[in-house]
């Protein structure tokens, strides 16, 4: 006891084995615990003090010292101990019970994971969810689950070991759904070649993009420094060390139109005339400040340019066809004759010209005027007279008699080029190259009308019947008679609203309006690469050209190469080329402050070398006439403590995102397939 | 009296601080390069985990020079501090969203508040019981309390003997027993109140007035054996709880630890 | 006659008249003036109380070099062997072979340590050369090849009528040889009680072991000291012969200090008092005293003294140094605590060879004297106590302990699974001095076990027992005046208790802290404190609060 003076004595005080898993159980009850204390199997350790020892016949107790030596009344007579007490239940130690306690929560955390570890995601305690999917993610993948992107889950012991060592492909399965505008794991799914491609690092789609954030979990979140990880330039923020926009933006890239602000605002309205047709509203009177987005797209044509423009377009007919100066005669008058037929009027006409003719000497004189050898001709082709007889000694390749005969040719014109592509002549003003197919043409005319032009112009095009929309059989068969007689055709009537029409020794087309389709074919044909210079010249001319089109469409050739294909910038719109650049109109419209408007970015510039842009067909080598917007401009608003300013406001990671069809189809997952439908 | 702060203490601490700063800037430069810095920093924090669990196993290992314990628990404390602030780096967050993560951060705050509890306890329990001015073993506390109670009852005998009274016995088996049957008055000795001397001044001094002066004599000494066990119950509970606390740490500690090996598997099977 | 209270137990119970009269027949004995014994401690009784016959085997080991003893012995017949050199390998002289444990020997105890406690391979006993058992008083340990050891070492031969121990005897000095018995002799061992009386009353005797011990001890001792390091032999030797060799208290105060103790009182005797005048400087060769001053109605432990230290130089110097000043009496008093033995050097001898060559002592006693009384309880408790013997004394902080047992169980991992201490002590405040053994200064346990079982380590100076050659007599358990050795009946590997066939007592064995000698790191238990409570400390110099 405490108190006791020699308490500490070792006979007393016996060793105390803390590392002995159990104490005499009669602890249980507040009680003495026995110096013979429990075994090592938890057993009691026994019922007696001692065991006395038969010394001769005198039993002797043998009790030890530190339970108190031996006792006052010694051994019973039989030789049991006289001290007995009833066996004990040992107690485990507190050491002991922490031990089991902690294997039991080793074996309850084992046993939790066996029981829900292996669950498929749809269980009560997944394990292997580290959070919810964010909503379009859950949405999509509810029907397959896990395997959507794991393709572990769900599988073998002995692959989940492979799979454990060897790294996770988990960006490839973003390639089931997701698509890009190139490589869905490169850097801004770029096509990288030669030295690039060996720089540029393969990217994961999990880079960016962490999963398991809880359903309304942001995951598509990037901070400016993560731009940086590849960026080489790196700099604090936009305000603090971006490049400065380069000096011909956001004007990098010539105009569809030649539009020139600057005149259409200071000097085509300051003419009385146009006065009251000025734009009341400045930028806005053309742009659509309410469709706003990245362009501010401009009005149609006839809200817009048709006030002052549109009468231009019918001004400038397409010469399809001109008949063009023939050395010879190469048609067969009869043959003509029977083809065409002349009809009543033409017969009374012919019928009034002999009667003159008969009444004048017919016979070619020396002093006889160029008219009067005209009339002569014609009167022999006529079979009016005889024509005089060639001398022997001219060609003798000319064959017939007849042809011997002076042919006068009723046109001096030259082929035009269209007619040259279509009747694949390589030189108009050639009559040898061109005679034989204008006749054939001619007389091909005569026969099948609008079709023997098809029939050419379908060798060169499969847009033919657009390009000779409207053509009328009837128009081409008079003029490939007329023309074959060595006539000029004379047209019944002027075109008023436009379409094909023909005059003395031409074929045209009038366009009908802004836009006409038959024009735009023929410009469109124009841009091929195989077409003559000359044929594409003539109706690109922004001055010539049919329709007086490339007056207004720029005409460009593909990155600035002059002598490549051309392109007619029919539609309007920013072609920046710049991807990952965004830029929205609307948000700024209303933000700028009081008074404040388009031109508060977009500023006139009136020294600018406006027109000459459009006087070729590279369309970098522009001169805005606006002043390029400067960094500073967007840093009034954008710049530290102020308007946010990241990377991502202006810059979009990748190029043209969309989505697999499939997903729509019900293959893979699709929102429609309704998986939750599918239990039952 | 000032206590010296271990050069352990500082060292360890400095380390501690000195690695989170370069692994908290680390962790910031992979993310900013588009890497995955959980990766880092789990596995740190694994180890981390393991380093703790290692001075359960230094305690095992007495026979060979490892170090002193005591550097292991200065070693222990600070880690776990680091290993607290490395979990929020890790999960860059106070709750995860998954279950199982929930359940493993569950059981690692539990393993954390357990730990801070139980330092706690032996900052402020030990010098508590050495205020009693008794030592005593805690597995001796059944064999003293029995041994008390067996004086006292000696006691309430001889006096019942030598003055033929039966006052002293009627009060010690209606009202000292159930005080000397075992120990009482727990929550008090815990938290460090008077309520067994209370009572002992109290009801368990209530037969007094009505004892003569043999009888008193004996009676005190009777009393004094109760104060005497009023400290064996302090040394009983304190003791106790210093011990009962890793009922608590340890394991829980193995839980994370089963856990925290299971969670590992899972990222490597399904991420990396 | 008054019969001298020792006397009630004689030192061999089994001294018959025969022996006596044999004994007064002898030239040595005979020379003895019997009438120069006071009456009340005949020279009869001296030889009938205070000493024994004692017959050794041949090969049987009477001393062990490293031994401490209480006794001296005289050669009756027969010869004795001293071993002089190479020395005997500790293993024959039944001691632990002190081998330190390789990294993987050591982590083999995780699973070789038993469950069952104290354990024993009783295979292993049997191997040693051990005669006799725990009951029997002859049980030593006996060298098994006599002619292959006097072979191998070097030995000089004691012949009848030889003394030797008396030194070790009275001067708690360990034993500096090893002496065994040649053929079969009977040697006649006096207790240092009797030696003194002999020494104190008898003129031969006294010439005889005060020449032995000036010739051995005495220049050594006065060499090792800073003060006489400069004289030469000659001069050295000069002085030795008139320095005094004194011994106060008793040899065995272990036995009384637990009796008094248990009384409440202990009596110190006196060296020198305050007041005194100075006669000589008191140089401690083995034991402790206490210096303290008038304090109140008591005496305040100013500090205590041990081996190596001096009394009295400050109140020499300044005496010769200002002869005119009358008032020379010593400022402190300075007494035994248990048994001391000193060198009294005179003041002349001091004034001739020492003070010319000296700077001035510093007088630190004094300043001691003037610290609060409460600086000083942490002192005046482990002198009280005698824990000032401690040179490894387990004082456990009870404000940081938590009571794991941690240290504990750390003990038992590197004993076997048995702890070989016990958490428990006496304390002073907060600091606790834990049953553990101190390995003391003065190792009285290792006094009077008959077979060296117990014994200073050559290695470490740990105080260790050979469980080999332990026979279980509890001699050291007994004398030990802390309780630090435990007696533990052993079990072998089936749980069973192994009793001896004869009476079925359980066999016992003497255990006790080992400072886990072998061990790779030190003690575990200061290692496997967690709180830094428990540390291993010599009193001397140790500062709980500014080490702890």
């Amino acid at each position: 006891m405490i108190n006791d003076r020699d308490r500490f004595r070792q006979d007393k005080s016996p060793y105390e084995r803390p590392n002995f898993p159990f104490r005499c159980g009669r602890i249980r009850i507040w009680g003495k615990p026995c110096s013979a204390g429990p075994g090592l199997n938890g057993a009691c350790g026994g019922v007696s003090e001692c065991r006395p020892f038969k010394n001769g016949d005198r039993w002797e107790c043998r009790r030890t010292p530190s339970a108190g030596g031996a006792c006052e009344n010694g051994p019973s007579p039989d030789g049991s101990c006289c001290i007995q007490a009833p066996p004990c239940r040992p107690k485990r130690s507190l050491r002991g019970y922490r031990g089991r306690i902690g294997l039991l929560a080793f074996a309850f955390v084992v046993a939790i994971i066996a029981a829900f570890g292996f669950h498929d995601g749809a269980g009560a305690l997944d394990t292997s969810s580290p959070g919810d999917l964010s909503g379009a993610h859950a949405n999509f993948t509810q029907g397959v689950g896990c395997v959507a992107c794991h393709d572990t889950h769900d599988k073998s012991a002995s692959e989940w070991i492979q799979a454990a060592w060897t790294p996770g492909d988990l960006s490839e399965n973003c390639s089931t759904c997701h698509t890009f505008g190139g490589p869905a794991q490169t850097p801004h799914n770029k096509v990288f070649t030669g030295e690039a491609a060996l720089a540029a690092s393969k990217t994961e789609c999990v880079m960016c993009h962490t999963e398991h954030k809880g359903a309304a979990g942001e995951i598509v979140a990037m901070t400016d420094q993560q731009c940086h990880a590849c960026h080489e330039k790196k700099f604090k923020s936009f305000s603090n060390g971006h490049p400065a926009f380069s000096k011909d933006f956001p004007s990098r890239r010539r105009t569809a139109i030649a539009f020139n602000h600057t005149s259409h605002f200071d000097k085509h309205f300051q003419n009385k005339r146009f006065v009251e047709k000025a734009p009341a509203q400045r930028c806005v009177t053309c742009h659509n400040a309410a469709n706003a987005d990245r362009n501010v797209p401009v009005r149609s044509f006839e809200t817009t340019c048709a006030a002052c423009h549109e009468n231009q377009i019918a001004e400038r007919d397409l010469h399809l066809l001109t008949f063009p100066e023939l050395e010879e005669n190469p048609f067969d008058k009869a043959e003509i004759i029977a083809a065409c037929g002349p009809g009543e009027a033409d017969q009374e006409a012919a019928a009034a010209i002999v009667e003159k003719l008969a009444a004048k000497p017919i016979k070619a004189a020396a002093n006889e005027t160029k008219l009067e050898a005209r009339v002569r001709e014609m009167k022999e082709k006529l079979g009016l007279i005889e024509s005089p007889k060639k001398p022997e000694t001219t060609n003798q390749a000319n064959a017939t008699p007849q042809e011997d005969e002076e042919f006068e040719s009723v046109s001096t014109e030259t082929l035009p080029p269209l007619a040259m592509m279509l009747l694949d002549v390589e030189d108009g003003e050639d009559p040898e190259s061109y005679a034989e197919p204008v006749s054939e043409l001619v007389n091909a005319m005569i026969e099948s009308g609008d079709g023997a032009i098809l029939d050419l112009l379908s060798e060169r095009t499969d847009k033919a019947k657009q390009l000779l929309a409207g053509l009328s059989q009837e128009l081409v068969r008079s003029v490939g008679c007329a023309w074959a007689l060595n006539q000029e055709y004379e047209a019944l009537s002027e075109p008023v609203l436009g379409g094909w029409y023909a005059d003395e020794l031409s074929l045209k087309y009038k366009p009908l309006r802004h836009g006409d389709p038959v024009v735009l074919g023929w410009l469109n044909l124009a841009t091929s690469s195989d077409v003559s210079e000359d044929f594409r010249d003539q109706l690109l001319s922004s001055s010539e050209g049919a329709g007086a089109c490339a007056k207004c469409h720029s005409v460009s050739t593909e990155k600035g190469v002059s002598d490549g294909p051309r392109k007619i910038e029919w539609r309007l719109g920013a072609q920046s080329g710049q991807k990952h650049v965004r830029y929205r109109h609307k948000p700024h419209l209303n933000l700028l402050g009081p008074g404040a408007s388009c031109e508060t970015c977009h500023k006139i510039n009136p020294d600018a070398e406006f027109s000459a842009a459009f006087k070729q067909t590279d369309p970098l080598n522009y001169a805005s006439n606006f002043r390029s917007i400067e960094k500073q401009t967007c840093m009034n608003c954008h710049a530290e403590s102020k308007v946010k300013q990241e990377c991502t406001l202006c810059h979009e990671y990748h190029d043209e995102h969309g989505f697999r069809k499939k997903m729509l189809s019900g293959d893979g997952g699709s929102p429609h397939s309704a998986p939750k439908m599918t239990k039952k | 009296m000032a206590r010296k702060i271990p050069m352990s203490l500082v060292l360890f601490g400095v380390l501690a601080l000195a690695s989170f700063a370069a692994l908290f800037w680390q962790s910031r430069l992979i993310t900013v390069q588009l890497g995955d810095a959980s990766i880092l920093t789990g596995y740190t924090l694994f180890v981390t985990i393991l380093l703790l669990g290692m001075f359960n196993a230094r305690k095992k290992l007495s026979m060979i020079p490892l170090g002193r314990a005591r550097t292991w628990l200065i070693f222990h404390v600070v880690l776990g501090v680091f290993a607290l602030a490395l979990f929020w780096l890790h999960t860059g967050g106070i709750w995860p969203l998954g279950l199982y993560e929930q359940l493993l951060a569950g059981s690692f705050y539990l393993v954390s508040a357990s730990g801070v509890f139980g330092y706690l306890l032996q900052k402020a329990l030990p010098s508590r019981l050495t205020h009693t001015g008794i030592e005593i073993i805690y597995d001796r506390i059944p064999a003293e309390i029995a041994e008390i109670r067996e004086r006292a009852e000696t006691l309430v005998i001889e006096c019942t003997k030598e003055t033929g009274s039966e006052t002293v016995a009627q009060h010690y088996v209606g009202t000292l027993f159930w005080y000397f049957q075992k120990p009482r008055f727990l929550f008090a000795h815990l938290f460090g109140g008077d309520a067994a001397g209370f009572w002992l001044r109290g009801p368990g001094s209530a037969a007094r007035r009505y004892l003569n002066d043999v009888e008193k004599k004996l009676f005190d000494e009777i009393l004094d054996l109760a104060a005497l066990k009023a400290h064996v119950d302090r040394h009983y509970v304190c003791q106790g709880v210093m011990k009962k606390w890793l009922f608590l740490h340890i394991p829980l500690a193995v839980s994370v630890v089963t856990l925290a090996v299971w969670h590992l598997i899972l990222v490597n099977v399904y991420v990396l | 006659m008054e019969r001298p209270q020792r006397w009630s137990t004689p030192f061999g119970p089994d001294m018959s008249d025969a022996d006596i009269t044999s004994l007064f027949e002898r030239d040595d004995i005979a020379a003895i003036d019997i009438d120069r014994f006071p009456k009340h401690t005949p020279l009869e009784g001296v030889l009938r109380n205070d000493t024994r016959i004692v017959r050794y085997r041949s090969g049987d080991i009477v001393v062990r070099e490293g031994d401490y003893g209480n006794s001296a012995f005289l050669v009756l017949k027969g010869n004795l062997r001293v071993v002089l050199a190479p020395k005997l390998p500790q293993s024959m002289l039944g001691r632990q072979n002190a081998k330190k444990k390789g990294f993987f020997e050591a982590l083999s105890q995780l699973w070789t340590n038993s469950t069952i406690p104290e354990v024993r391979n009783l295979s292993g006993y049997e191997q040693q050369g051990l005669r006799g058992s725990s009951d029997s008083p002859d049980a030593r340990v006996f060298l098994q090849d006599v002619p292959v050891v006097l072979n191998n070492h070097r030995t000089a031969m004691l012949r009848e009528g030889s003394l030797f121990g008396e030194l070790a005897a009275l001067g708690r000095v360990p034993r500096t040889a090893t002496i065994f018995s040649e053929d079969d002799a009977v040697l006649l061992e006096i207790r240092w009680q009797g030696l003194r009386e002999l020494r104190k009353y008898d003129q031969g005797w006294r010439r005889k072991i005060d020449q032995r011990y000036r010739e051995s001890a005495l220049k050594n001792h006065l060499q090792e000291s800073s003060m006489f390091a400069r004289l030469d032999d000659t001069t050295l030797n000069a002085v030795a012969d008139k320095v005094l060799f004194e011994t106060y208290g008793a040899f065995d105060w272990n036995v009384s200090f637990q009796r008094l103790r248990e009384r409440g009182s202990s009596q110190e005797a006196p060296l020198a008092k305050q007041g005194d005048y100075p006669d000589g400087l008191l140089m401690i060769r083995a034991g402790f005293a206490r210096v303290s001053v008038q304090h109140g109605t008591g005496d305040r432990t100013i500090t205590y003294l041990g081996a190596g230290d001096h009394f009295g130089l400050g109140e020499l110097y300044a005496a010769w140094k200002n002869p005119d000043i009358e008032d020379m009496a010593m400022k402190t008093s300075i007494s035994a605590l248990g048994y001391v033995d000193v060198l009294r050097v005179p003041a002349p001898i001091l004034e001739e060879h020492v003070f010319p060559f000296m700077d001035p002592p510093a007088d630190t006693l004094m300043e001691l004297a003037e610290h609060p009384v409460s600086d000083d309880a942490l002192m005046e408790w482990a002198v009280e106590e005698r824990f000032v013997n401690a040179t490894r004394a387990m004082v456990i902080d009870l404000e940081k302990c938590v009571r794991c047992d941690d240290c504990v169980r750390a003990c038992a991992s590197t004993h076997g699974g048995n702890p070989r201490f016990r958490r428990h002590g006496k304390s002073s405040e907060n600091l606790m001095v834990a049953n553990a053994c101190m390995h003391c200064t003065d190792p009285v346990c290792m006094i009077g076990c008959p077979t060296g079982a117990i014994h200073r380590s050559l290695q470490s100076g740990s105080v260790i027992i050979n469980d080999m050659t332990c026979i279980g007599c509890a001699t050291c358990a007994n004398s030990c005046p802390y309780s630090n050795i435990s007696m533990v009946a052993i079990r072998d590997s089936n749980d069973r208790p192994i009793t001896d066939p004869e009476s079925q007592k359980p066999i016992m064995k003497a255990t006790k802290c080992d400072y886990c000698e072998g061990q790779p790191g030190g003690p575990a238990c200061v290692r496997a404190c967690p709180h830094d409570a428990l540390k291993r400390v010599d009193f001397h110099d140790y500062n709980p609060t500014g080490s702890m």
